[in-house]
């Protein structure tokens, strides 16, 4: 539902033409939880911006059910690592009911739409609490309830719990895991985690350092995942070590 | 503990006001000054109390307030478009910056000469010199607040299906509402300062009774000296309520409950 052909990203900065992205081409169908793992400045979350609608692409096309991708729009919709990612003059109930409103749902409808994504996250009771007044991680739940209530056909994660201490990254993980059993959403994630690639995903794609594809892995590995079963400690050696080779020429390119 | 310091600050405070109007008093009652210009604040607290029964302080002060409100509402509409084309465009915003530093640095009242030539002399002409004194100094916080906007609300607006004046409405006004509100503090108090000075040029001369400026003015004139400061009590106490009440009420409801400060 989602393909990705020969997408390049360019920029241009005084006479230097830096590509970022060259030629990256994939599919991800209907309710699949898909994961791009690569280093820091790989430019994964280039990629997500450009399905997400917020950049445009310098070369190739990105289809969502055979259209291309022009702009922003309702069905896909981003989590941000950030915590300051609510309106902190809505409440949490008005953070997640505020983009139905605007697409035109009936005040009754909304309401009991947001409530059942609000508990589905686990922020029952918190209805009508200020994003000022949440911890980190609640506001990372709100921000995927409010996404979730939008029902839109692709989820882009960007390193939504990578801001969180290990145990509530632990505990988020588990949720959206959850979450995504019960609805099906087709799931974007990007990470530099390892673990939380192969914890979480279907299919991961892992990136090279100068912006290409290096491999899409199958993980088969039975859900529930934990770093302790049969088979898990193997793929994860073998991510790192695709993901480690890179990592350190990413990083001279940064500087 | 903090509270209780608080109270001791309010109880040294109202102790220093009560003792400098208590000097003033005896100043006054010693008669080293001509008494009739400067008349003892018992005297002045008199006639202001006389002046608000019989309804003629109330009568100025609301038309002078009622000119304020006018040139605030009219100069926040013309503002929030100034900022937002400067925003939006390179070419507005070079166009703000030029007219921000011609006019920015002309008082007001400097301009009253022109806008009675233009306008004559009434209403209009307060209005404009309301307008001049309050949208520069407004549009320049309201530019610097759309631009602290993060990337991020802006890219969500446009993801639910926001474009051009629901985008403004919608996320980038709420967004800036620090700024938009210490603003229309800064504008307030330009106002105020704007219209008693405008109003003691002319006042009554539009036909209506006149506002506050043209009651000092007038009883200056008929040397009714207590009715002048009375007057000025009127202003001081005016500044006070909107300043600490009114904008401490506003900022409570909005930026303070949710955070944003």
């Amino acid at each position: 539902m989602l393909e990705l052909q020969e997408v390049v990203k360019v920029y241009l900065r005084e006479n230097f033409r830096h590509e970022v992205l060259k030629g990256i081409s994939f599919q991800v169908s209907q309710g699949e939880f898909f994961c791009i793992l690569g280093p820091s400045g790989c430019g994964k979350t280039t990629l997500l911006r450009m399905i997400g609608g917020y950049e445009k692409v310098s070369g190739g096309r990105i289809l969502l059910q055979g259209e291309e991708i022009t702009g922003p729009g309702p069905d896909r919709i981003m989590v941000f690592q950030t915590f300051d990612q609510l309106f902190a003059w809505q409440t949490v109930r008005g953070n997640v009911e505020y983009p139905l409103k605007i697409n035109g749902m009936a005040r009754g409808e909304r309401r009991e739409r947001a409530d059942f994504y609000i508990e589905m996250v686990g922020l029952k009771g918190y209805e009508n609490y200020y994003p000022h007044q949440l911890s980190g991680g609640m506001k990372q739940r709100a921000a995927l309830a409010r996404a979730l209530a939008l029902q839109p056909q692709i989820l882009l994660l960007d390193e939504p719990f990578a801001s969180l201490d290990a145990q509530n990254r632990e505990i988020l993980q588990e949720e959206l895991l959850r979450i995504w059993n019960s609805l099906k959403p087709t799931v974007i994630f990007v990470t530099h985690a390892v673990d939380e690639a192969i914890i979480l995903a279907d299919r991961i794609l892992v990136m090279t350092e100068d912006g290409d594809i290096k491999m899409i892995v199958e993980n088969k590995l039975q859900r529930p995942r934990r770093p302790g079963m049969p088979g898990f400690a193997r793929m994860w050696d073998f991510l790192y070590e695709q993901v480690r080779s890179s990592r350190w020429q990413a990083e001279k390119r940064k500087n | 503990m903090a509270k209780r310091m608080f109270a001791n600050r309010l109880l040294s405070k109202l102790f220093w006001l009560l003792l400098l109007l208590l000097l003033w008093e005896l100043i006054s009652r010693s008669g080293i000054f001509e008494p009739t210009l400067f008349p003892p604040f018992s005297k002045i607290l008199l006639v202001f109390w006389q002046e608000l029964t019989d309804g003629l302080l109330l009568e100025k002060t609301c038309y002078s307030l009622q000119l304020i409100l006018k040139g605030l509402f009219l100069s926040l509409a013309i503002t929030v478009v100034l900022s937002f084309g400067a925003v939006s465009s390179r070419w507005v915003e070079d166009l703000v910056d030029v007219l921000n530093s011609i006019l920015h640095p002309l008082p007001g009242i400097a301009l009253l000469p022109v806008a009675i030539l233009w306008f004559g002399i009434g209403e209009t002409s307060i209005l404009f010199i309301i307008l001049h004194s309050v949208i520069w100094p407004m549009v320049v916080n309201l530019k610097t607040g759309f631009r602290s906007v993060p990337s991020i609300y802006l890219e969500l607006g446009r993801s639910f299906g926001l474009k051009g004046i629901r985008l403004l409405g919608g996320v980038i006004l709420p967004s800036s509402l620090p700024y938009f509100i210490s603003g229309l503090k800064i504008g307030w108090a330009r106002a105020w300062r704007a219209v008693i000075a405008a109003e003691m040029v002319f006042g009554a001369a539009s036909g209506t009774a006149g506002g506050l400026g043209w009651h000092i003015y007038m009883t200056r004139y008929y040397f009714d000296i207590a009715g002048t400061f009375a007057a000025l009590l009127a202003i001081v106490i005016i500044g006070i309520l909107v300043e600490e009440l009114f904008f401490n009420i506003l900022e409570k409801m909005t930026i303070k409950k949710w955070g944003m400060v």
